[in-house]
């Protein structure tokens, strides 16, 4: 292998699983503040003797307040739901919606989205109905098509078939495809 | 694209997830341990921890010319501070890898730099004013060293794809031979994004 494939090898995962840089910012940026604040508080602190007598009457209304029973119940589950959150965003692969691969010159990265556009736009083409009746879910492995037939005009689910898998293939994907027909159709 | 690590991403989220954790834990049991109600283990926990507490909290250190000291307040001023020093590098070191130019060369007779803007333009020329192509944009990265070019192309709903990745293939031919070398060039095909929607979906020529 190349070095040019181990680095498009490289991108192609990157790019196709979500980054977590949002909240690993919002984190970071929270606990730099918090933390901030707490230095500063202590400096204060140290210096200015009316602020450590109020400080201290604060912290005795808290610890007054952690011996009613509610209050350490609620901070506990709340700690414990926005732990299991960030652990959950810290462990799970977040795969994005994106299909990659490689072509002899590039690294090739097409959105579901654009797949479910093209896949929708020949379905219809090729089953001869309207483009709005035709809705398609582009998955992991399987692609879905929904199409609300014409009233009265039959529609070949082969047909369908094989226009998913001739769009896929244009652009070099694979995926099984699943073409749903409403049973009732619309008039139009 | 980016040079951003994103290991460190996870790693600061479970870090900061498993604090969080145990802090919630902690008030969880100090809720049920003043309830009375308490589990015999949960007991004995609360006491072994409230007897390492109270065994560090009694340890001081001798500083000439100041006092005795908490050790357990130094050790959280140090690593209040650390803590605080780590974070602002972690948040300066997110958004790592754009590169303004495309490639370097150093001649004895001197030096060549060529600029992103020659790769967007060379690129995205000859995909712009495709029917099927709503907008593309061409950025580099720098990726382990070494430089990248992103051309993101956003395609008109139901264009043949086959076509538009063709045509920017031939694009890309034309820029390597324009630049004479060979840099790595992930090609992406992008859902439209809120501000395509403006767009015409047809286009008369």
């Amino acid at each position: 292998m190349t070095n040019e494939q181990v680095m498009y090898r490289r991108l192609l995962r990157r790019e196709t699983h979500a980054p977590r840089t949002v909240p690993a910012v919002v984190v970071a940026s929270i606990g730099a503040v918090l933390l901030l604040a707490l230095l500063a508080g202590g400096v204060w602190w140290l210096v200015d003797e009316a602020f450590r007598t109020e400080a201290m009457r604060r912290i005795d209304g808290v610890a007054v307040l952690g011996q009613q029973q509610a209050l350490p119940w609620g901070i506990g589950a709340g700690l414990a739901l926005v732990a299991l959150v960030l652990v959950a965003l810290a462990v799970l692969p977040g795969r994005r919606a994106r299909r990659a691969r490689m072509t002899d010159r590039t690294a090739l990265l097409v959105d579901d989205g654009v797949l479910a556009d093209s896949v929708a736009a020949s379905v219809a083409r090729r089953t001869g109905v309207d483009r709005g009746r035709v809705s398609v879910i582009v998955g992991r492995r399987s692609v879905t098509v929904r199409i609300t037939p014409t009233s009265g005009v039959p529609v070949d689910p082969a047909a369908a078939e094989s226009a998913v898998v001739e769009t896929l293939a244009g652009i070099g994907f694979t995926a099984e495809p699943r073409v749903v027909i409403d049973t009732n159709g619309v008039v139009a | 694209m980016n040079a951003t690590n994103r290991g460190m991403n996870r790693v600061l989220l479970f870090c900061t997830g498993a604090v969080l954790l145990i802090a919630g834990a902690a008030a969880l049991a100090a809720g049920a341990l003043s309830t009375g109600a308490a589990p015999t283990w949960l007991r004995g926990t609360a006491s072994a921890a409230a007897d390492v507490w109270s065994s560090i909290a009694g340890l001081t250190w001798e500083i000439p010319g100041i006092g005795s000291v908490s050790v357990l307040i130094l050790i959280a001023v140090a690593a209040l501070v650390l803590l605080t020093l780590v974070l602002i590098a972690f948040l300066s070191s997110r958004t790592r890898g754009r590169s303004k130019t495309v490639l370097e060369v150093d001649t004895p007779g001197g030096r060549t730099v060529v600029d992103r803007s020659v790769a967007d333009a060379v690129l995205t020329a000859a995909l712009s004013s495709r029917p099927d192509v709503l907008s593309a944009r061409a950025d580099a990265y720098r990726v382990r060293g070494t430089r990248a070019l992103e051309l993101a192309v956003v395609v008109q709903p139901g264009a043949s794809l086959g076509a538009v990745v063709a045509a920017a293939e031939g694009a890309i031919r034309e820029w390597d031979a324009l630049l004479g070398a060979r840099i790595p060039i992930l090609l992406h095909l992008s859902d439209r994004r809120w501000r395509d929607a403006l767009r015409s979906t047809t286009r008369v020529r």
